[in-house]
Order: structure tokens, then sequence, then C-alpha cells
């Protein structure tokens, strides 16, 4: 006769608040202007090899930049907020770093919150820290996608490598439905 | 048959469970929480209700624990209860833990066991130490007896489980460091001539106490000699503070004051010469706080890039290095030639709470 599993008090705690809806995510990028929130050595160089494929497949309404340097304040939080009105989607990026990837996620979650669709793109090794961030923002849908953490000192060619490998994961992320 | 102590099993803050393991099998209970995800490594035990209550010594399973949760949420102290009859402690050491842990959510400190490369060190003062068999002497962080061991295991399972702190949701702890498994001690208050810490943060002499530090690991510093000179030792001591001057060059220095911990034999040398704790603790603050001038490239990156954020008409922020008081405690053998030297991270501010 197999003896009954023992009874415990589950020592977890278990997150208890609802999860907020994620924006509408658009069929395409066609037709959208894209913004491009920027913050990490050398990840401009990512960003420039990503609007150059995307401006080849899709129809690029726009491109705008932001710098992603916490805190903001006067005319630089100026420029953040006239970003958040200005664009129709957003790659965020980069969070490589303890300090970064959290903040990468919060303006991710701002962008959300003020009707922006975005993508996050966080250090394969600081996912667990990013999806934290998001889980405690209401946000644990969020949509991350990882890039290598050394990206700050990758050859040029390689970061064009990099950014053409990743092209259709981030704009899966950017377009698949919200239960998909 | 469940206990219905937890008076309402179906309330979030705190729950029952069934394991597939049973209580004859302790290896399945460890197999299980390891698969779970509960265990750090060691073997558990399973946190039966009945346990638990035993734990909990009368009070509210309901109650909120003394720290908070995730995103602020209150954690009921079953959970709590739960965690520290899973790290084997004994219910007489649960005021001890939940001091610790109202220590930790004071002083501003639970982040850096998330995201810092750091301890929590206990050390008790008062009449706890030998209630409890807090070990003050040999092997005093070889974690050899179950107070030492277990409530810092608690509060280790503690973070893990009730506060999110285990890898990969984990940041800047690279190499992690064994007293993140256990890392407590009492100060050994009879061989030492000066007032107990606890008594130096203000807390009355007979006082049962804990202190919290964020420690980064352990030095022992050697001065083998008879007679024993307290300048020599002096000097050897601010010498082993270049690792903490040294660690504070960078651009986003984290090295707090050390923490040291004179052995008796040692202590004796400096009372004996006429030092009392305070002048030794501010000869040894100086010294640690005379910091290296040495410009680094970074240094400049830096201040740029923190100022980026703001508005180019406000004041820049200059990032100072961290500064605090070196503090002096006395533990370990009476027959041996070393002390230690403890660096420790400068987030948050060491908190010495009693013990009720």
């Amino acid at each position: 006769m197999t003896s009954a599993g023992l009874l415990v008090v589950d020592p977890v705690a278990h997150r208890l608040s609802t999860p907020l809806p994620l924006i509408e995510r658009p069929g395409s990028p066609d037709g959208l202007v894209m913004g491009l929130r920027e913050f990490w050595f050398n990840y401009d160089r990512f960003t420039r090899s990503f609007e150059v494929l995307l401006k080849s497949r899709y129809k690029v309404a726009g491109v705008a930049r932001v710098d992603g340097t916490h805190p903001r304040t006067g005319r630089v939080l100026d420029a953040w907020l006239q970003f958040n009105r200005s664009v129709d989607w957003a790659l965020v990026g980069f969070g490589g770093c303890g300090g970064c990837a959290p903040w990468a996620v919060k303006d991710a979650v701002e962008l959300e919150d003020n009707g922006v669709p975005t993508v996050t793109l966080i250090s394969v090794d600081l996912e667990g820290v990013a999806r934290r961030t998001a889980e405690s923002l209401g946000h644990p849908q969020l949509r991350i996608v990882t890039l290598p953490h050394y990206i700050d000192d990758m050859s040029d060619e390689e970061i064009g490598s990099l950014a053409a490998s990743t092209f259709g994961q981030i704009i899966d992320a950017l377009v698949r439905p919200i239960d998909g | 048959m469940a206990d219905d102590f937890l008076h309402d099993a179906s309330l979030p803050t705190a729950s029952l469970t069934r394991l597939r393991a049973t209580d004859d099998d302790p290896v399945a209970v460890w197999e299980e929480a390891l698969e779970r995800g509960w265990s750090d490594g060691l073997p558990v035990i399973a946190p039966t209700a009945q346990r638990v209550k035993a734990m909990l010594g009368g009070r509210d399973p309901q109650a909120a624990a003394p720290i908070p949760g995730p995103d602020e949420a209150a954690l009921a102290l079953a959970k709590v209860a739960a965690n520290a009859v899973m790290a084997g402690c004994a219910p007489q050491y649960f005021p001890a833990l939940l001091a610790a842990l109202g220590a930790m959510a004071g002083c501003g400190m639970t982040s850096a066991f998330s995201n810092a490369p750091c301890a929590p060190l206990l050390v008790f003062n008062g009449p706890i130490r030998r209630e409890l068999d807090i070990n003050f002497s040999h092997e005093m962080l070889s974690m050899t007896t179950r107070a030492n061991a277990t409530i810092g295991r608690a509060v280790r399972l503690i973070f893990m489980n009730l506060l999110g702190a285990k890898s990969p949701r984990l940041f800047d702890v690279q190499h992690g460091m064994p007293g993140r498994m256990s890392m407590v001690f009492g100060e050994f208050e009879e061989e030492s001539p000066w007032d107990p810490h606890s008594v130096s943060e203000g807390l009355p002499r007979g006082r049962s106490a804990v202190t919290v530090f964020a420690a980064t690991g352990t030095m022992p510093v050697n001065y083998h000699q008879i007679p024993q000179r307290s300048s020599e030792l002096l000097l050897i001591l601010k010498r082993c503070m270049d690792y903490t001057r040294a660690n504070r060059i960078g651009p986003s220095p984290d090295a707090g004051p050390p923490i040291v911990v004179l052995s008796p034999k040692h202590v004796r040398a400096f009372s004996i010469d006429g030092w009392s704790k305070a002048q030794l603790e501010s000869e040894l603050t100086s010294a640690v706080n005379d910091h290296y001038d040495i410009e680094l490239v970074a240094h400049a990156e830096k201040i740029e890039l923190i100022n980026r954020g703001r508005d180019p008409d406000e004041p820049r922020v200059i990032p100072t290095k961290p500064e605090g008081r070196v503090r002096v405690l006395v533990a370990g053998g009476v027959a041996g030639w070393h002390s230690l030297m403890i660096p420790t991270l400068a987030w948050g501010t060491p908190m010495t709470v009693s013990i009720d």
C-alpha cells in the first residue's frame, strides 16, 4: 500500500498581483514609425544594422532615437516623453548590466503603458533579472529578446551578423498576437 | 489529514501542498525539494504543518513577517517558519531569526543579497549566544554548530524562496561566496576588555542582540609573536586594509568599511597598551578612508554617463568613494595567532536589533 505524500507548508512566496495587459501588437512594421531607445556601449551599431534590415523589408514611416540614460530630468526628460508620443513601436535596449537591464524594462513598461508596443533587448545572462523586473512592474509577458552579453566588443561584422540572425525573432516578438 | 492551524488553507499568503515523498524517506524529501527549487543544495527537513506550528511557537501564522516579500507584499510568518524548519532550525532559534530579518529590512541591505557578491553576516551578542549555543570561539565561522549553521541557512532559504534571490534572477553574484550558505558567529564578550558591539551600538549590557553586516569574505590576519606589540599588529591591520582601499579605485566602488574581528590574544595586546575600542576604530577608519589618489579614464567616463540623463543646466553629480566606520569585534579561539578582517559591501548600514 502506498503512503500518501507529506502535506507541507508551501515555503515559496507566490506573486499575487494580476498582470496588466500588454498593448495590442501591430500586424506588421509596415507604415509605422520605429523608436530606438539606445543605451550601452556600441549598441548603436546593432540598431543601425537593424534599421537597414528593417527598411529593406518593410515600408518604415520614420525612425526616432532617444537615449536610455537614467535618471532623466529637464530637457532630457522632455525628449523622452516626446519619444513616447511620436513612435508607433519601440525597440528598447540594451540591458547589459544589473542596472541597465531593469532600466530598459522600466522604459519598455512605460512605453507599453503609453500605448507603444515594444521589444526589449537584454543580455542572455540577465534575462532572469529583466523578467523579475517586468513581473514586479505588472508585465510578466513583456516581449524580451536576448542577445549575447559581449556586444560591446564585437566587431562590426559580428554585429551585422547578429542583427541579421535575430531580426526574425525581434519582428516576431513585435507582431505575435498577445495570446500567441 | 491537514492540520487546520493555518485557519484557512486557501488563503494565498500561506498554503499547504502535498509532496510525493513521505517522511519515511528523507532522501526522497530532499530530492523533491531540489526538484521544486526549494533547497540550497543540502538536505531539508520537510516543513509539515506540525513542525511549522512548533517553530511559530504560538505566533499567528498569518501575521506579517518582519521582512517584506517581492513587490513589498506582506509575507506570512508561516512561510518564514517553513523555511526555518527546512533549514534545520530548532524552534528556540526563531526569535533570533526574526530579529535578524527585521534588521535586514531596516538597514537597506535586502537588495544586496540578491544583487551583490556578499553574504548576510549575523553577529550575536548577549545571553542568547549561550542559550542557543552560538559559537564564538574556535571554528566559529566554519558553521559546525547547529545554531550557527541553521540560523544563517534559514536566512539563505528565505531569500531564495520568499524573496526570489536565486539564479538566474540574480545579478552581480558572479561567483557567489561560501558565506551565502550561512555566516553566523557570536562575540566572545567574556574575553573582551571592551564593550560588546551591541552596547557600543546603544543597547543595554546583557540584552541579547543581533547585528547584520554585508560581508564579502574573510581574511585571516597573522601576528604570531611573543611578546605581542600593538604597534606592530596595528601596522599589519592597516596594510590588510589595502584590499579595501584598492577595491575603491574603480569607477563604481562598492567596498564598505571592513570589520576587524580581534582574537582574544590580539585584543589583549591593544588593551594592555591602553587602547580603547573607539580609538582603534578611529585609527583603522582613518587608514581605510585614505583613498588612493589614482585617476582612471573610466572615472571621467562614469561621470559623463551618470549625468547624461540630466538637464545640461543642472549641477553635475560626481560620485564619491564609499566611506564608513571600521567596526572592531572580539571573537575566535583563545589559543592562536590570527585575527580576522571581514571586508564588507557599501550597501546599506549595519543594524543592531535586540532579540525579544
